[in-house]
This record gives C-alpha cells, sequence and structure tokens, in this order.
C-alpha cells in the first residue's frame, strides 16, 4: 500500500562552511534588505531612513530615498543595475537607478489582481519580477517595467500566509519564504508547486518565520527569523544541509551569532551577507571566514523575547513572546510586576496563535483579546488572578473562551468598548463591530484612508469614542473626538521629527506619548502638540532603549515601553524619569521595597 | 473552565488496604503500578507471536551471522544475552559504526514504538530493518530469503510455519543483493517482490515471537511492591537506601513524570537537551524523523503486511502526532535492568548511573538548542547522599535473565560458518 | 541612578495540589458549559471507567445549544499540559455519530499531572465556543 510521503524535510547536516563569521558592519540602521549586485558589491536598505547604501569593496554611495519611499522592506539590483525597492509604506515597487533618481513604479494598495498590499520583497530576473505581496497572500509576477502578468497563491487548500522573501533562481524558479506558513516553497516560472519545505520548528529542516531568500548556482539560503539562524537547502531536493547562527540569546552577541535575521544575499564571488535590523548591522560569512560556535550550553537566565505588542487596562499588563507563541500576563499592581500566567499554543487551528499584532486586557472582565493577523481571528480569555496575598505563576490561569473570524487576515487592534468589541484594520482604516454571533459590522470611525499603525482609546464606555490613531506614513496624530486643548492644527499632532513612530499611548491628563523605533527614543505631546518630554537613548543601560516598539500607560500614569531590542520592559514616569526595567523573570527598580507589603523572592 | 478539579487517579488504588502508613502515597501508587508487569501484550498484527515453532525459529535466526552480509554479524552481536541484551558499547557497531546506543532486548514487546525514535511500530518490523541497514547486518531481504531457503533446518521451520517458499533458487528471478532501490529489485517482477517480501516479514515475525520472551525478571524491587500489593509490606527486600531513594523517585525527584508504569517509562518521547555524545556531534532529530519514517515505511502496523491492520494496536501509528516538541525527541527508556545496560542515554552520553544522576542533579552541559523544548526537567539539587540512595533503589530493578535457553541458539538448528 | 534592588518576580509554578482534587470520576458523565454559556458539552469516557495516565481511550461527547435550536457547525476536542508545554502524542479523531454527538477516538494523556481537556463548539458562523475541564492524573 503506498503511503503519501511527508513533506518534511530530514536534515542531513554538514559542517558549516558558508556560515564562516569574516565581518560585522554595525551601525547601519533598520538593514532590512541586502542584495547582490551584478559584478561586485552588496545594495543594502536601510528601512530606518529611507536610504540604499551600494557598498564594494572601495567605496560606499550612500542614495536618500526618503522622498520616495516609506517602510520599505526588501530590494533587488537588476542586471543594469537598476535598484528595485519594495515599498511597504506605499504597496508599490519603485525603481530606482544607481544616482538615486526613480525610473517608476507600480502596484499601489489594493487586491485588484495587478495590486500590492504590503509587499515586503521583490526580486528581479532576467526576464520578469517576482514580488513577495505579504499582505494578499501571494505571489505577484510583472514585466521588469511593471506590467502584471501573473499571480501565484499556492495550491488549492494550501494558501501561503504573509510571504515575506522572494529569489529567482538560475532556472527561473521561484522560491519563496512562505513567512506565517513557516515553510519554503518553489515554484515554476509559471506558478507550479514544486517544493514546499519545512514546517513550525526549531529542529534543522524547520523553520519560525522565514523571512529572506536568496539563491546561489546549487543551495538556497534562508534567514530564519525566530529561530536566529540561517539556513541553508539544496536547490535539487530542497533538503537542508547546513545551518549556522543560533541562538544569540542576548542582545548584541555578534560575531556570527545571528539575532532576529531579516535578509540574507550571496554575493557575486560568493559571500554571504545577513541583514540584522534589530541589531543594526550586517554580517558577512563564507569559507573564508572564522567557524563560530557550535550551540553553546543555556547562560543561566535566558532574557525573554518579548514580542513588539503590548496592553494594559492599569492593573494587569501583557505582552507576549513569538517564539514561543505565548502570551505573557503581569500583575501591575505590586512592587514590580509579577508574571502570573504564559499562555498559548502555536499553529493555525482555531484557537491556536499565529503572529499577534494587538492584544487588549480587561480587569473588571477578567478578559484579554488578541489579534491573531496571521489565522485572521480575535481570541478571547477568561483569566483568574490569585488573590493579592496569594500571590503564585499558573499556567492554567487564562482559558480560551472564544475565538471569533474576522473579515480578513492582516494585523489590527482591539477597542473594547462596554460590552462591545471594536476591531480596527489598520490598512484598510476600518473598524467593525465583533459581535457574539460571528457576523460582523462595520463601524464608521471617520479614519480616513491611510493605515493606522497605533491607536490609543480615551473612552471605552461609549459608542462615542474619543482615541487618537497614529498614520505612520503621514507621520501625524489623529485626534478623533472632541479633545482638551487642541492647537492650531485642529485635530492632528505633527511627528515629522521622528525616525520612525510606530506606537502610541494615552495619559491621564490627555498627552500623548509616541515611541520612536529607529530613534530609541519617547516623545510625548500635549493634544495641542506641544513637545512636553523626550527620552531615551539606544544602548541597554536602564533609562536607554533600542528599537522600542510599543508603549502603553497604566493606571498610575507610569509609562511602560516595550524595549523589543534589549527583550525587556522599562517604565518611566510621564517626565521620562527612569522607574523600573523588567522581563520574564527579573526586575531592576528604584522602589524601596518598604513601599509594598507582599513577599517577592527569587 | 469549570470550578470542578477531577482527580483520576489509577485504577485499583481506592481498594488498596491502608497499610504502610509511612509511605507517601505517590510512592504507593508507582510501586503498585510497576508491579503489574505481565507477559507482553498481544501483537494481533504478528499472526505467529506466541506460536512455539515460531518462537524457536525466530531464536534460530537471532543468532544466527548468515543472515549478515559478511557472515559475521547476528541479532546478538549487539544484543548480547550475556550483556542484557545490550553491547556495553557507547555507539552501537555492525559493519559499520551506528549513530545510536544499542538499547536492551529485555521488555522490548511491551514497548509501543522501538528504536529511539519510534520509527517502527511492532517488534516484528523492528527486526527487519537492520537486516537490510548498511551500517548494521548488510544484507537483503532477497539474501535473506536465500539463505532461509537454502539451510535444511531453516527450511524445513520455515515451512512447517508460513508454508512453502518461493523457488528462492532461481538466481534469475531472485537476484542476489535485490532489495528496494536496487537496480537487482527492479529486474524482478511485482509478484517475485512480493513473495521475497513476504518471506522477509515472516522472519521478522518469528524473530519477534522469539524475542517477546525476553521479558524483564523479578527484582528485588518487584518482590517488595509485590509485598506491598499483598498488604503485607517486607522492608527487609529492599536496603533503606534503596527505600529512600524510591521515595525521592516518586516525589521530589519528579522521575514519575516519565519513568513509571510496568516498565518503569511512558513509552512516549521527550527531549532532555542532553549533551551531545564525544562520538556523535550532531543532533538527532529524534522522533522528528522517526515518525516520518514510520509513516512511509511499508512495514507498518496498519500496513499491507501486518495479520490486523484495522485493530486497535494498528491504530497508533496512523493517530500519532508530531510536533515542535518532538524534533530531538527520543523514546523514556525503561528502567527495569538500568543497572545492566550501560552506558546510558541515547547517544550513550554517560558511562555510569551515577553521570546520569549527576547530570539531571544539575542539568550541567544541557544544550538547548532553542526555546521550545519541554519544560520538564529542573535541576534537582539533590545532596550526595540523596543521589546515593536514588542510585541504591535504580539498582533494585535489576531483575533475574531469561532462562538459559534463551540465550544461545536454539537446538536442532544448524549454523554455517562462512 | 544606581538601582538597587535586584527582584526575581517570577515565582517558581504552583500546581493546584493534589489535595483540591476531588475522587475519581470513575467513568461517570460529566458536564462542562462554555463559558459564554451557549453551549453545554457532556462527556463520558468508554467503556465507563476512570482515565488511567498513558491508556489509549475514547470518549462520547453530545454537545447542547443553551440559546438556540442549531446544530453546532462542528467540534473539537484536545488535551495539554500547560506546565509542560505540550499536548498529547496522539492526533484525535472527532467522528461525528449523530447530529449532537461525536465520539472521540485516539486520546492517550500519556504522562502524570495537570491535563486541560479543552471542549471546542463551533457555531454556523464559524465562532468557537470553549469549555475546558482539569484533569489530574497521578
Amino acid at each position: 500500500m503506498p503511503i503519501t510521503p511527508l513533506l518534511i524535510a530530514i536534515p542531513l547536516l554538514l559542517p558549516a562552511e558558508l556560515g564562516r563569521w569574516i565581518e560585522t558592519h554595525d551601525n547601519l540602521g533598520g538593514v532590512r534588505g541586502v542584495a547582490a549586485m551584478p559584478t561586485s558589491g552588496v545594495a543594502i536598505l536601510d528601512g530606518d531612513r529611507e536610504a540604499v547604501l551600494l557598498q564594494s569593496q572601495n567605496n560606499t554611495t550612500r542614495l536618500d530615498l526618503s522622498q520616495f519611499l516609506h517602510q520599505p522592506q526588501g530590494l533587488s539590483v537588476a542586471a543594469d543595475g537598476q535598484l528595485y525597492v519594495a515599498d511597504t509604506g506605499h504597496h508599490s515597487i519603485m525603481f530606482f537607478d544607481q544616482d538615486g533618481r526613480m525610473l517608476g513604479g507600480f502596484g499601489g494598495r489594493g487586491e485588484d489582481e495587478y495590486r500590492l498590499l504590503e509587499p515586503h520583497d521583490v526580486c528581479v530576473g532576467p526576464t520578469f519580477v517576482a514580488v513577495a505581496d505579504t499582505g494578499n497572500n501571494r505571489i505577484q509576477i510583472y514585466q521588469p517595467g511593471g506590467a502584471y502578468i501573473q499571480s501565484i497563491e499556492g495550491p488549492p487548500g494550501d494558501p501561503m500566509r504573509r510571504p515575506e522573501g522572494i529569489t529567482i533562481d538560475s532556472q527561473n524558479r521561484i522560491w519563496v519564504a512562505d513567512t506565517q506558513n513557516h515553510c519554503i516553497r518553489c515554484f515554476t516560472s509559471t506558478g507550479t508547486p514544486v517544493h514546499r519545505i519545512g514546517s513550525w520548528g526549531t529542529f534543522p529542516g524547520q523553520f519560525m518565520e522565514p523571512s529572506g531568500i536568496d539563491a546561489a548556482e546549487d543551495y538556497v539560503i534562508v534567514t530564519d527569523r525566530l529561530n536566529h539562524r540561517v539556513q541553508v537547502l539544496d536547490i535539487s531536493t530542497g533538503v537542508v544541509n547546513e545551518s549556522w547562527g543560533m541562538h544569540s540569546f542576548l542582545p548584541r552577541q555578534g560575531e556570527g551569532r545571528v539575532h532576529y535575521p531579516a535578509d540574507v544575499a550571496v554575493l557575486a564571488h560568493g559571500d554571504i551577507v545577513v541583514a540584522e535590523p534589530f541589531e543594526e548591522r550586517m554580517q558577512r560569512f563564507g569559507v573564508t571566514g572564522i567557524e563560530i560556535d557550535k550551540p553553546t550550553p543555556s547562560p543561566p537566565s535566558v532574557q525573554s523575547h518579548f514580542g513588539p505588542v503590548a496592553a494594559t487596562d492599569g492593573r494587569f499588563f501583557c505582552t507576549w513572546e513569538p517564539e514561543l507563541r505565548a502570551i505573557h500576563l503581569f500583575d501591575l499592581d505590586r512592587r514590580t510586576p509579577l508574571r502570573l500566567s504564559t499562555f498559548g499554543t502555536p499553529g493555525t487551528a482555531p484557537g491556536q496563535l499565529g503572529d499577534l499584532s494587538a492584544l487588549a486586557i480587561d480587569a473588571d472582565s477578567k478578559q484579554l483579546w488578541a489579534v491573531d493577523a496571521t489565522n485572521a481571528r480575535v481570541h478571547q480569555w477568561t483569566f483568574n488572578p490569585p488573590p493579592p496575598d496569594k500571590p503564585r505563576f499558573d499556567p492554567s490561569m487564562a482559558t480560551l473562551t472564544r475565538s471569533i473570524p474576522l473579515p480578513q487576515a492582516g494585523p489590527g487592534d482591539l477597542i473594547p468598548s462596554g460590552d462591545r468589541l471594536l476591531f480596527l484594520d489598520r490598512n484598510q482604516a476600518v473598524a467593525w463591530d465583533l459581535n457574539d454571533d460571528g457576523l460582523h459590522t462595520q463601524v464608521d470611525l471617520n479614519l480616513g484612508r491611510d493605515p493606522i499603525t497605533g491607536i490609543a482609546v480615551v473612552d471605552q464606555t461609549t459608542g462615542e469614542q474619543r482615541f487618537a490613531t497614529l498614520d505612520a506614513l503621514n507621520k501625524i496624530i489623529q485626534l478623533h473626538g472632541t479633545w482638551p486643548h487642541q492647537g492650531e492644527n485642529g485635530n492632528s499632532i505633527s511627528l515629522h521629527e521622528l525616525h520612525d513612530p510606530v506606537d502610541i499611548a494615552r495619559l491621564s491628563d490627555n498627552s500623548i506619548v509616541v515611541v520612536d523605533r529607529a530613534g530609541h527614543r519617547v516623545h510625548r505631546f500635549a493634544a495641542d502638540g506641544t513637545a512636553l518630554a523626550a527620552w531615551g537613548t539606544r544602548g541597554v543601560k536602564h533609562g536607554q532603549l533600542w528599537r522600542p516598539a510599543a508603549v502603553v500607560v497604566d493606571h498610575q500614569d507610569r509609562v511602560i515601553v516595550l524595549d523589543h531590542g534589549n527583550h525587556r520592559a522599562q517604565m518611566f514616569k510621564p517626565d521620562g524619569t527612569w522607574i523600573m526595567t523588567f522581563g520574564a523573570g527579573r526586575a531592576w527598580t528604584t522602589i524601596p521595597a518598604a513601599q509594598t507589603s507582599e513577599t517577592e523572592s527569587n | 473552565m469549570t470550578s470542578s478539579r477531577l482527580a483520576i487517579a489509577a485504577c485499583g488504588l481506592l481498594f488498596l488496604p491502608a497499610a504502610a502508613d509511612e509511605l507517601p502515597e505517590s510512592s504507593r501508587r508507582t510501586a503498585i503500578a510497576a508491579n503489574s508487569l505481565t507477559p507482553p501484550p498481544p501483537n494481533p498484527t504478528n499472526r505467529v507471536a506466541d506460536e512455539p515453532a515460531a518462537r524457536q525459529l525466530g531464536q534460530a535466526l537471532f543468532f544466527d551471522p548468515n543472515l549478515s552480509s559478511n557472515g559475521q554479524i547476528s541479532c546478538a552481536t549487539c544484543h548480547d544475552p550475556s550483556k542484557a541484551f545490550t553491547d556495553e558499547r557507547t555507539i552501537a557497531k555492525g559493519l559499520k559504526a551506528g549513530v545510536v546506543n544499542t538499547p536492551t532486548l529485555l521488555g522490548a514487546a511491551h514497548q509501543r514504538w522501538l528504536f529511539h525514535d519510534g520509527r517502527a511500530d511492532t517488534l516484528w518490523s523492528q527486526a527487519l530493518t537492520p537486516l537490510e541497514s548498511d551500517l548494521e547486518m548488510g544484507s537483503t531481504r532477497t539474501d535473506v530469503a536465500r539463505y532461509i531457503a537454502s539451510n535444511a533446518s531453516l527450511n524445513r521451520a520455515y515451512v512447517a510455519i508460513f508454508g512453502p517458499l518461493p523457488d528462492m533458487g532461481d538466481e534469475k528471478r531472485f537476484p542476489a543483493g535485490a532489495k528496494p532501490d536496487t537496480p537487482q529489485w527492479e529486474t524482478m517482477t511485482s509478484k517475485d517482490q512480493h513473495d521475497v517480501t513476504e518471506v522477509f516479514v515472516n522472519i521478522g515475525k518469528a524473530i519477534e515471537a522469539y524475542e517477546r520472551q525476553l521479558v524483564p525478571g523479578e527484582s528485588a524491587f518487584d518482590k517488595w511492591a509485590s509485598s506491598l500489593a499483598a498488604g503485607e509490606r517486607d522492608d527487609t527486600l529492599m536496603s533503606d537506601a534503596a527505600l529512600r531513594g524510591f521515595t525521592l523517585f516518586t516525589n521530589d525527584a519528579g522521575c514519575t513524570q516519565c519513568h513509571f508504569g510496568p516498565m518503569i517509562s511512558d513509552l512516549e518521547f521527550h527531549d532532555l537537551s542532553l549533551p551531545s555524545s564525544t562520538q556523535t556531534e550532531t543532533p538527532l532529530p529524534g522522533r522528528g524523523s522517526g515518525y516520518p519514517t514510520l509513516r512511509n515505511s511499508e512495514f507498518r502496523a496498519d500496513g499491507p503486511w501486518s495479520d490486523a491492520p484495522k485493530s486497535t494496536l494498528a491504530r497508533r501509528a496512523a493517530s500519532a502526532r508530531i510536533g515542535t516538541e518532538h524534533w530531538g525527541a527520543v523514546r523514556t527508556p525503561s528502567l527495569r535492568n538500568v543497572a545492566a545496560t550501560a552506558p546510558y542515554m541515547h547517544s550513550g552520553q554517560f558511562e555510569t548511573l551515577s553521570d546520569v544522576l549527576a547530570f539531571y542533579n544539575t542539568l550541567e552541559g544541557q544544550v538547548r538548542r532553542h526555546h521550545h523544548a519541554e519544560a520538564v526537567l529542573v535541576p534537582l539539587n539533590l545532596t550526595d547522599q540523596q543521589l546515593s540512595d536514588l542510585e541504591a533503589f535504580l539498582r533494585t530493578l535489576t531483575g533475574t535473565l531469561p532462562p538459559k535457553t534463551l540465550s544461545i541458539p536454539p537446538v536442532g538448528y544448524s549454523i554455517p560458518l562462512r | 541612578m544606581q538601582p538597587f534592588a535586584i527582584i526575581a518576580p517570577m515565582l517558581t509554578a504552583v500546581l493546584l495540589s493534589a489535595s483540591c482534587a476531588s475522587h475519581s470520576s470513575g467513568g461517570l458523565k460529566q458536564t462542562a458549559t462554555t463559558e459564554d454559556g451557549r453551549y453545554r458539552v457532556t462527556w463520558q469516557k468508554t467503556p465507563p471507567s476512570a482515565i488511567e495516565a498513558n491508556q489509549y481511550f475514547e470518549l462520547l461527547v453530545e454537545v447542547e445549544d443553551l440559546k438556540t435550536a442549531e446544530d453546532p457547525q462542528d467540534f473539537r476536542f484536545d488535551a495539554t499540559m500547560p506546565a509542560h508545554r505540550h499536548g498529547m502524542n496522539t492526533i484525535v479523531n472527532a467522528v461525528r455519530s449523530e447530529d449532537n454527538h461525536w465520539v472521540i477516538q485516539d486520546l492517550n494523556l500519556h504522562m502524570p499531572g495537570e491535563w486541560v481537556m479543552t471542549f471546542d463548539v463551533f457555531d454556523a458562523n464559524g465562532v468557537l465556543h470553549r469549555a475546558s475541564e482539569v484533569v489530574i492524573l497521578k
């Protein structure tokens, strides 16, 4: 009886000859994409500053493309030297000459067959351009000038989920990092599936959010983002036969160790460069380099990978750990935050967790919600915190009670509102009332047309919401409803001095804090746009930040910043005075122990 | 979540007399469960599993090196009866060096999955793999069948149990060296391929019939547990250290998370993030590759060569789940006769029992390749005395070995020397 | 500013002790209601007896919609050990035997300890409604 083979590649690991470390280029900003130049050198995309560096052995040229791009994620260099950039913010592919002159663009936001939604990568082949159309869960094929040819969505019943990386091999086959399916796909140039390699996991041959991909003559190389490593596949069989980089447990570890790699490129002479926006660096590897350490024993206290989303209702704070697909729940009403529970199961079945784009929590009803951007669901848990005098960690504290399907996959925010729950689709700037019965009603919040990056809710008790939204594309905060002390600009606050605003939160005095990821800084503005405070510099000390990703404010007006790059959260007073640093297992604070009565121990 | 919490205890416990007050309930329960080792469970996928004639034939085959390509290696080479059916090597060695430590066959018929990675779900299908493995015996199913046909005593025994053999003397129909994925195999007709595979499978089933007799004998611990079950606990059957060690084993040391039941094993798979052995640097995928291999095996319990493909036992392979935590996970070994089966762990990482316990005590050298290893182990931080007590308990699990008659080739079979 | 305190708020996991566990269900019918009160799930091991660690078993499940007359669209069962962050080693097979009845096959809670059994009922719009039950196996 023939048995259908499982699509699991069994690794046959060879010594990591390709993964020998040669050198590190630091201080490159948010280096989200790398691409080989046709004859020699590398093109480096600094997504923070919307710039491309053309780096060869003798010189480096910087092309400032900030007037054209917003949140670019990937790039490719054509044989004639033209630069193609996947511009996520404009949902387009832009192409430039090597002097930075824009030659054209194609795509544009939408779901139509020729359009794009959050494209994360592009590859220019000899005869066509392939685009990872991330938000539409497909691959788009265009002629080099932008004329649409076809879309590839994967075989029936097995669609792609937010593909972020793409390359074309020498046989014109298309290789895709199918990020939220945690696998690598290979298609012929006409879209016929050839391979589907890997599954969610950590073992060699498995992937956790593969991000970047490139092809050499006889191998395909992949950045395996949440496994913090690079994997090399045989181009004929798809079997993983080399793997390196795992694992940089601690921020700033380098010299071969890899941390949240985003992209990879095989250079003309065979060396490999790996982009690590999290570390703002690029590392070069190759057979001539130094052999790096094998996996090492665990350090005594592995720091948690706090994810880029967080929420609080004042008393409780929650964030999540993408590597575990697990949510951490903290009690803030203690001297230092106490982790009460860690829960969640990875997967694509209803109730299991894909990539979360938002969390919300309500202490009164003891409810916690998460937007699952991968599985297009909102999950809801009930949690039962222990009595204040009997603190304990309980992995069973939160029980999933419901999981509600969403109109479509993609990032969104949640607005608990009395007994209603509003879901805000960030890309479409559309709000939905998530009814218990799963039938959603669109709610008109006059959000405009541009995508929303973050939201700060003021009044959760009535349907007449007063809230603020962050428009990162135009670098403004929009104030919705009636705000006291609105300024000359009416209902908006300009953020043009910021590099990369990614999240906002509101204090009780109606001032708003904004985190600037690329600026490693927090800013506080009054509703009239007056700058009230700003703090943070890039670093690892208490009070310093490294690519902060989210901000919330608790009921004591303490500003909690998710210090993503340092794998921790930090708490500040509204004027920026540092109060505390905490993680899943430790906290550092200046608050005297006498202020609390409970006993905490190691 | 509903407010009620159900505690579901092992059957039978509620009816035990209340003896030995000072023995913790968890220890009592573990002792009683471990004491219930019965003869191996029936294996309906092998119709001759318990037939005396098949046992005899299987025993002859087990000790016969002519089943290997060089005529030097038999099953007993690695599963040496004088070494508790192991080889005492760090890593097994057949024709070539293998990749894992040789597990004992004592109690193998009680296992749910075979091999460290569970790539077989019956003892008969397990027995077939080494025969054709280039690392182990290096033969082929055709060569094995030809040998059976050519050996008068084996031929006679085979025919008596399974019926006529194909005409294995026809070298054109049954070329030497023929097994799947060889050129010789492609020259054979489908029927001849089927017929020779059937002989091969029957050989495995005969070997299983023999191996099912290799059950762990009664140990000092079993005697003590029997006295406990009978309500006449006799602590003179174990030393004080062993009794203290057993209490630790079942309580503070947490060993019974995985080591419980008649085989003192959950029979399933876990990743302990063990350090690599000196001989195997590359991490083994364990169950992560074992399960796909099983799924693709024609010798699965629910496959075409099974005698009961729709039995409950056969459903196991179909319903087994492979998850992230299974990559690198290997089967929990039985602790029965553990003192006699050094070295330890799937790659022979530890030479002695005290080395094993030292590892569990500190987890020193543990290699966590990722964040996702099971959260089963924490350092025990036991004292030297406690570690010594644990070892004393483990040594009480050594039972009597199978009778001498099962440790040598059976009478009446000729094994030619090459 | 020099922080002067290092605190470890992460407490050692304290699982509910056996003292708060009642005696074995002995295979009797058990009932759990989804958190939102929409469905009642009744389940029973078959043949009726206590669940034992590391033994294969089946469950008979009946789902009642307490608010509407609609049949559930689907039903799914799972069991996990939150403290160990893993689930069962088997793929559960849920066979719908009647309109609101399922037979859950290939179950095996393979380790002693605290298991959370989850009963997921899917309504006609695909919303998952979950009922949970904690089972402590010794």
